[in-house]
């Protein structure tokens, strides 16, 4: 009885207000670097508003803000005007320790470099992020093992991450991207380094976190067949955002020839 | 953070920076190693010289040349020599004084038999073996008569008589001392070193030989062994001396008596300041290892820039950072600390086993002070130097971080 009550409760608030369903709101939000008194605007007045389980796809030209959205979005850089709320919290108003935290609880990064800890082992690399979180040492092993088998590099754990192919090295970093169970994966380019046989991989990986666990996907690429994957392609052009619309033609895993 | 994830950073990147880590943590090392021996050297020096002033006869006193202000001021070359044969005698007729033993001492060789071996010659009288407390082997040592009547009697010292006689009876044999003759009396038992000096090496001849044969006026010093209380015995024997040099204010002084404990504690002042002196300039090359370490950990820092970035995108709190960074060079010093402590104590002992070569009586001791300090300095040490570089990997912003290569 209680159960269904709070569900419809849940819904009707759904339907009065947006805001509660878009894990993330951008709103009329603009980026101006400063380098030594030389301000270079990158963003010009951004609107976006992602909803929980999204899978969207950035696209754009080189040098048009993709990244530096990505940034704001996963707390490593701070927006000059207008508003992000996570969650529907405004953002602006976190201190250091608390972007930290809501960086390593609410988002899992994939960058196109992979920016895995050189000369360190997959397993340490994996962990990583839980030397930052609550989770006692002694329940680690098994999470960690569980992310890397599930990325399928249960071979390579003790490996360094240098000895590590470009697909499975992403894959690693989708694993550490994983391990505190994030809401959002940002992806920046992450096939950008690869060869389309890792590319397509990854992209299934990603793929599946956001069918089967329902990860809110934030993908950014520059190529349409990439930017497929996605529910919903938008497109930025010199800091603004040229075009916003649902992919009719979603790429999913039978498009393309399974691997071997 | 945990400190077991903090410690487990550590080893982690130790072992990434591997031999330049090592490399990092040689000034600490060699400062910790240097204040462990010098302090451990000293403590050993300084118990050695005790004990070998503690085997002499006990209750001594040392009637020397020079005014009381003069000592550890005026090498002894350059004191005025004024201990005379009138001192002597007025002395010697004490009844307080249960023996006096004049000292004259010269470097000659002896020879006997083609053997000749290089000698300490001691102008002296029998009183010599109970401040010395030494023993015969054979013979009997030479009598005051001896003296009076200034004969060329000898009592060789254990090693001497070994090395010019093997193992047969020197007494009543004849040795060849700067080109005199002399006649054996008596042999010493081996008795190691006295005062610093290894008595083994000494032959003994009536002060007033030694005179003769080296031309000499005064003496060199008395070691007198009173039987009355030592501070009532070193007042008469001043006003004696004083008679006899005609001093009237004791300010005047040009002779001194020093005791047993007098020595001690000039060895302990002396040790003293010279640890202290010889730690501060140990310390100085900590604190230079503690700069190493420092250049050190910025440039790790810099160089580790896109970790940094890495980590803070992972969620790390710019305290976390802190933390890893600071513990990192705490863990490298203090590393650098134990290492620093072993090699110390390596090198002391080595230090002692080559000081026994020259000079036996020495003993393996370790200063706690050292290790104490060399420990708990090289964590300090840590923390200090540590601290900026911890500070600037901390501040850096997660972006430009990220963006380093
Ligand atoms: N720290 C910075 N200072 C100044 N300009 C920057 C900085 N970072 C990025 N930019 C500029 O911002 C623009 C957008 O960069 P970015 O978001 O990385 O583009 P994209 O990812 O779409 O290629 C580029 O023109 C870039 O040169
Ligand atoms: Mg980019």
């Amino acid at each position: 009885m209680r159960g269904t009550g709070r569900c419809i409760e849940t819904d009707r608030h759904r339907t009065t207000t947006n805001i509660m369903s878009n894990i993330i709101e951008l709103v009329n939000i603009t980026k101006d670097y400063v380098n030594d008194d030389v301000v270079t605007p990158v963003l010009h007045g951004v609107n976006l508003s992602i909803p929980q389980g999204q899978f969207i796809s950035i696209m754009g030209p080189s040098g048009s803000g993709k990244s530096t959205v990505m940034n704001i979005l996963g707390f490593l850089d701070v927006i000059t005007t207008g508003m992000y709320r996570f969650n529907g919290r405004d953002v602006s108003k976190l201190n250091d320790d608390q972007l930290a935290d809501m960086r390593g609880a609410n988002i899992g990064f994939v960058f196109q470099t992979f920016n895995l800890l050189p000369r360190t082992t997959v397993y340490e690399n994996v962990m990583l992020p839980l030397i930052y979180s609550n989770v006692p040492p002694s329940k680690r092993h098994q999470i960690v093992s569980e992310k890397i088998e599930l990325v399928g590099l249960g071979h390579r754990i003790n490996n360094f991450s240098n000895q590590l192919s470009g697909g499975e090295r992403q894959r690693v970093a989708i694993a550490r991207a994983l391990i505190r169970n994030p809401d959002v994966i940002l992806a920046d380019e992450p096939t950008g380094n690869l060869d389309s046989k890792s590319g397509e991989v990854v992209m299934d990986m990603l793929l599946d976190l956001n069918k089967e666990q329902g990860k809110t996907v934030i993908l950014v690429t520059h190529e349409t067949y990439t930017a497929e994957y996605g529910q919903r392609i938008v497109r930025i052009k010199d800091g603004t955002i040229v075009s916003d619309e649902m992919n009719g033609h979603r790429r999913t895993r039978d498009d393309h020839q399974p691997l071997k | 953070m945990k400190t077991s994830d903090l410690i487990e950073l550590s080893i982690q990147s130790l072992k990434r920076g591997g031999v330049r880590s090592v490399l990092s943590v040689l000034g600490i090392v060699i400062g910790i190693a240097s204040v462990i021996l010098i302090l451990s050297i000293t403590e050993a020096g300084k118990s050695f010289i005790i004990s070998q002033v503690q085997s002499a006869g006990s209750d001594l006193l040392f009637l020397e040349n020079g005014s009381p202000s003069e000592v550890q001021k005026t090498p002894d070359a350059f004191t005025k020599q004024v201990l005379t044969d009138q001192d002597y005698r007025s002395l010697k007729k004490q009844t307080w004084i249960t023996s006096i033993a004049p000292v004259n001492v010269d470097m000659d060789s002896v020879t006997a038999q083609g053997q000749v071996v290089n000698g300490t010659v001691v102008g002296t009288n029998e009183g010599i073996t109970k401040a010395f407390n030494i023993n015969i082997a054979q013979g009997v040592f030479f009598s005051e008569d001896d003296a009076v009547s200034h004969r060329r009697t000898v009592v060789l010292g254990g090693s001497v008589a070994k090395k010019l006689f093997g193992s047969d009876s020197a007494v009543g044999h004849m040795v060849d001392i700067g080109g005199q003759k002399f006649r054996v009396t008596a042999t010493m038992q081996i008795a190691g070193t006295r005062f610093l000096q290894n008595v083994d090496d000494f032959v003994y001849i009536p002060y007033t030989t030694e005179m003769d044969v080296y031309a000499k006026t005064r003496y060199m010093e008395f070691i007198i062994q009173p039987n009355i209380a030592r501070n009532e015995a070193i007042d008469r024997a001043k006003a004696i001396v004083r008679d006899n040099h005609k001093i009237s204010d004791p300010k005047d002084d040009d002779f001194r008596i020093m005791t047993q404990e007098d020595a001690v504690k000039i060895v302990d002042q002396v040790t003293g300041s010279l640890s202290i002196f010889l730690a501060a300039v140990a310390g100085i090359s900590l604190v230079v290892g503690g700069i190493g370490i420092m250049n050190i950990m910025f440039v790790t820092v810099t160089e580790r820039t896109k970790e940094i970035g890495i980590r803070k995108s992972l969620g790390a709190r710019t305290g976390s950072i802190m933390r890893q960074f600071l513990i990192e060079s705490v863990f490298l010093t203090t590393i650098g600390g134990v290492i620093g402590t072993s090699l110390g104590v390596l090198l002391t002992w080595i230090a002692i086993q080559i000081i026994l070569q020259y000079q036996t009586g020495w003993v393996f001791t370790l200063s706690t002070t050292g290790i104490a300090l060399g420990v708990g300095f090289s964590t300090a040490v840590g923390i200090i130097f540590g601290y900026a570089p911890a500070k600037r990997a901390a501040s850096v912003s997660p972006i430009e971080a990220l963006r380093y290569e």
